[in-house]
């Protein structure tokens, strides 16, 4: 009889828990390590560097990830549902993105979204990471603010000589989405680094310092953003 | 018996775990002549408690920065959810918007919102109004700071939502479950749709004219399509308001606004995106005789539409019977007088 209870209540359990796929014991966890950088060095923030012969300094630095799909001889072998992560540089628990998997699997290369895919950007409010009180929304224009840089430099002759790229935008012909993709050697997750020195080299920032809705420039924008993420062999 | 015993735990376990899944969930009820509803309601059920929250909300000026603008502040019950006496919307420290403030009833049919439809979807839209400089002027961090300390919201949160957690989430979905509650099927129309009543002549002859004229843009029973569309109108040069063209910044799309419901046009004076319309006969008149042409202009309006002084009168006599006083009326929909 009391061995009948417990078989029921663990039955139970399970039934309970069955949407979430959860496999007890074999499950993997990984982390995703982003590194951001200016050149050569660690990027920091409120620091002036030295750009085309002016300051330049740098006070946000966030993005969004999502879609992870892990590939093997390029097919896809497993992609992380629902996965969506906001680095924000400022918060260093966010320079890992944490995913696990529900048992081993084999792989050779990660790919993802840099920006939030466009079924998510119709499909209403999110709470975590994609909550409007992160800041990364748009309140004026339905849409998620992809990538969001912003600082200040003599080379802007803004108010304050602040610079301010909110990328983003879902529908064509403005649809700011780029992805990644990057090998996995031996099933090891590399780390990614993000060199924002390569994104300011390949824009004017007299000429193109507030970019704040979907347009032709925030794409290309978001494609430099793109062209910034590196491995190192 | 070991099955039943089974289901009964495995629910138990279930709520205990997921919390809000043991609250009881609605049913969303419409008129089986409507069509299927675009609103995903998987992603937010239906239930009594957050549609109250949201009703509350939805009335409450605590959303706006000095705490005296609320969402019905332009979105009147009285007005089917309009605002009257301003042709733009009226905000916070007497600023005035540069659109009419639309109607807000049967939006779970609804895809896009705002006259050029810059929001994707009910639950963004609240966004909007709380951000904006001429509206609320405040913002959806600083509501749920506020919204923490109040006496009783933290309560209504955990009623509703399984926890006292304020979360952007959990407020924009509240504030879309009252308002996806806002079905207005009980017009004479309607009554006529189920059997009920008949159509006076005069208002049978409009139908026709209504048919042959406007439906194409206002089919029933929703009386709109929620497209986009440029009806004619001659650009206000104070406002230069180039609507749709505005978010996809494509020159097909100059001009052209979200096509309003003819529903309870009665309450929702005065009329079009800027309100330059302050009463229905003018804007019969502006379809009769005021179309500006256009290279957007919508192509049912590019051949006149001739209306003798009789057919306008039975038009208005059809468009009377859109008029839905039970809804406008409902106090499930009013101001929530027994939270105070």
């Amino acid at each position: 009889m009391r061995v009948g209870f417990l078989k029921n209540a663990v039955l139970a359990l399970v039934l309970a828990f069955s949407g979430r796929e959860i496999v007890m014991g074999q499950s993997v966890d990984y982390e995703l390590e982003f590194k951001a950088w200016w050149g050569e060095d660690k990027l920091q923030l409120k620091h002036a560097y030295h750009h085309q012969g002016q300051t330049l300094q740098l006070d946000r630095f966030l993005f969004y990830l999502s879609g992870l799909d892990l590939l093997r001889r390029g097919e896809v072998v497993a992609s992380i549902p629902e996965s969506r992560h906001l680095f924000d540089f400022e918060d260093t628990t966010t320079h890992h993105w944490k995913f696990s998997l529900p048992k081993p699997i084999k792989f050779d290369a990660i790919r993802f979204h840099l920006g939030i895919d466009s079924l998510t950007q119709v499909s209403g409010a999110y709470g975590g990471v994609l909550d409007p009180t992160s800041g990364m929304y748009w309140a004026w224009q339905s849409g998620f603010i992809n990538v969001k840089i912003e600082g200040e430099s003599t080379l802007c002759s803004t108010r304050q000589n602040k610079f301010k790229f909110h990328l983003g935008g879902y529908f064509a012909p403005f649809n700011t989405l780029q992805v990644l993709e990057f090998e996995s050697k031996r099933g090891k997750l590399p780390t990614i680094f993000v060199d924002l020195r390569r994104y300011f080299s390949a824009l004017d920032l007299m000429t193109t310092n507030e970019v704040m809705s979907p347009s032709k420039t925030s794409v290309s924008l978001a494609r430099q953003v793109k062209n910034s993420f590196f491995v190192r062999p | 018996m070991t099955l039943k015993f089974l289901k009964a735990l495995s629910f138990v376990l279930s709520a205990l775990l997921i919390g809000t899944a043991a609250l009881p969930l609605l049913e969303f009820e419409f008129p089986k002549y409507f069509p299927k509803t675009t609103y995903e309601f998987a992603n937010n059920p239906l239930a009594e408690d957050k549609i109250e929250l949201g009703r509350r909300l939805f009335y409450d000026p605590v959303l706006s920065r000095d705490s005296t603008v609320s969402c019905a502040s332009c979105h009147s019950p009285f007005n089917a959810f309009a605002h009257v006496d301003h042709d733009l919307s009226h905000g916070i420290d007497d600023r005035i918007g540069t659109r009419n403030a639309p109607a807000l009833f049967n939006l779970a049919w609804q895809r896009s919102f705002m006259w050029d439809g810059a929001v994707n979807h009910l639950d963004m839209q609240a966004l909007a109004p709380i951000s904006h400089r001429d509206e609320m002027d405040f913002s959806l961090v600083e509501v749920i700071h506020r919204l923490e300390r109040h006496p009783q919201y933290p309560g209504m949160f955990q009623k509703a939502w399984g926890d006292t957690a304020i979360t952007g989430e959990r407020v924009l979905k509240s504030l879309s479950q009252f308002q996806l509650t806002l079905v207005s099927c009980n017009s004479k129309f309607d009554s006529v749709m189920r059997g009920e009543s008949k159509f006076s002549t005069q208002e049978s002859n409009g139908l026709v004219l209504f048919e042959s004229h406007c439906s194409a843009c206002h089919p029933a029973p929703l009386f709109s399509t929620y497209g986009f569309a440029n009806n004619g109108l001659p650009t206000d040069s104070t406002l230069r308001d180039m609507g749709r063209m505005s978010i996809t910044k494509k020159s097909e799309d100059s001009l052209l606004f979200k096509i309003p419901s003819l529903r309870n046009l009665t309450y929702t004076f005065p009329y079009m995106h800027d309100g330059r319309f302050a009463n229905l006969r003018q804007v019969i008149n502006h379809y009769a005789t005021g179309i500006r042409p256009s290279a957007t202009l919508a192509v049912q309006l590019q051949t006149p539409i001739v209306l003798n002084s009789d057919d306008k009168v039975d038009l208005f006599a059809f468009l009377l019977t859109l008029s839905d006083r039970h809804f406008v009326f409902d106090a499930k929909h009013g101001f929530p007088r027994n939270a105070y």
